[in-house]
């Protein structure tokens, strides 16, 4: 093995368990997280000797990562539940069992949204950063954090989930 | 009680244990590997859609850049070169394939060395067929006779660095045969590729099918030194082994 190849497998390493549970978050399916890294990684290995010169992989992955996991939606939007058949009430107080979990909820946001929110509360990406990684403005970025926020409240049934700008 | 998102998200996820993370590594190496291939090959199918676009227009000899210079590798003392099998041959051509499902595996009868592949990429299954032959004998020889008087676009034959000539043929009335690749090679060994645009016979028709590669990666499947009408032993016991029966080719 080189050494670039050397280098790629300890940065794989690292990153791969972060990279996956960002896309769990995505996509909610674990083996498709699992395609979505190794993707993601495969995308990497081509250009390491670019990347490598690069500040930050990290950014640069989780770009790559955002990329994948959209035109997949692109290609397969049948994969995304139906937002008709979500109930738009709120979830009983006094039934927690029948509320959704956080996870669950995410998986009933457009995918878009679902992408802003988990840059912006999972990665903890400022604002101008998610609006760079997914070609927008901030001030889409912004609303689209609100939408989901918003629809998540009404799906889990509470207003506890703060909004930060 | 204001709660954040992120230590939310992280309680649920800890909840459940996460699948072993595996290979994930190698297999991305793997990957990005076939994709450097995939790469050079679409920047060099890029150069001779251009070769061909132009000799289109003005209908003259086409001349290419010769391809990077191959040495053909006689088998080692440990893989000794047998008489090859139709399911030796199936062996060979789906390891040189791009990623994809293969199915409709079919052969020539009595053993020629003609054999057929569904592919499919993600697009639905295509159907090529190789074979291979020793020229003015074998069958790839007759094919190529029957192709070069079956009319259509011919490009070249043109000659690579290795001794090798490439002869490309798009015939828009046979959809079996819609592009054909002819590897002739300095050793007298022919290889044809047909890339189809419709599956086999089915009783009634040939489905429609898309065409699975483009001229450029047949001719890097065609390419590999080891087509022949004797296979290095492991292809031919792989082959015994992983198609003990094929059906006639329809």
């Amino acid at each position: 093995m080189s050494d670039v190849d050397a280098e790629f497998v300890e940065y794989a390493r690292a990153a791969a368990p972060k990279l996956r549970r960002t896309a769990y978050l995505l996509c909610h399916d674990w083996h498709l997280a699992q395609d979505f890294t190794q993707t993601t990684l495969a995308k990497l290995f081509v250009s390491w000797r670019r990347i490598q010169r690069r500040d930050s992989p990290d950014a640069y992955a989780r770009k790559v990562l955002l990329r994948v996991f959209l035109d997949h939606q692109r290609r397969s939007s049948s994969r995304e539940l139906v937002v008709a058949r979500i109930a738009e009430t709120e979830a009983p107080a006094d039934q927690p069992e029948l509320r959704l979990t956080l996870l669950e909820a995410m998986g009933h946001i457009s995918a878009r949204d679902r992408a802003v929110l988990v840059l912006r509360y999972w990665e903890d990406q400022s604002v101008d950063t998610v609006a760079d990684l997914l070609g927008i403005s901030a001030g889409t970025v912004k609303s689209q954090s609100a939408r989901g926020l918003s629809r998540l409240r009404r799906l889990l049934g509470t207003t506890e989930l703060a909004l930060r700008d | 009680m204001e709660l954040e998102l992120r230590s939310r998200l992280t309680d649920e996820l800890s909840t459940g244990p996460e699948p072993p993370i595996g290979d994930l590594v190698v297999a991305s190496m793997r990957q990005g590997r076939r994709l450097r291939v995939a790469r050079r090959l679409r920047m060099g199918g890029i150069a001779l859609l251009a070769v061909v676009v132009a000799a289109g227009l003005v209908g003259g000899v086409v001349t290419l850049r010769p391809a990077a210079p191959q040495v053909v590798t006689p088998a080692t003392g440990t893989d000794p070169l047998v008489p090859a099998t139709p399911a030796g041959l199936l062996v060979l051509l789906e390891s040189l394939l791009p990623d994809g499902v293969t199915s409709g595996y079919a052969a020539t009868p009595g053993g020629g060395l003609m054999v057929q592949v569904y592919l499919d990429t993600g697009h639905g299954p295509g159907m090529l067929r190789v074979a291979v032959g020793r020229d003015a004998d074998g069958p790839a020889a007759v094919g190529h006779r029957a192709v070069m008087d079956g009319g259509g676009a011919v490009t070249g034959p043109v000659r690579r660095a290795d001794g090798a000539q490439v002869t490309v043929v798009f015939l828009p009335d046979n959809c079996v045969q819609r592009t054909v690749v002819l590897f002739d090679r300095p050793d007298g060994i022919v290889v044809q590729v047909n890339i189809a645009a419709c599956l086999a016979w089915d009783g009634t028709g040939n489905p429609p099918g898309p065409q699975v590669l483009t001229a450029v990666q047949a001719e890097a499947v065609a390419a590999d030194p080891r087509w022949g009408t004797m296979l290095p032993r492991s292809l031919v016991d792989e082959g015994a082994a992983r198609h003990p029966t094929l059906p006639d080719l329809a």
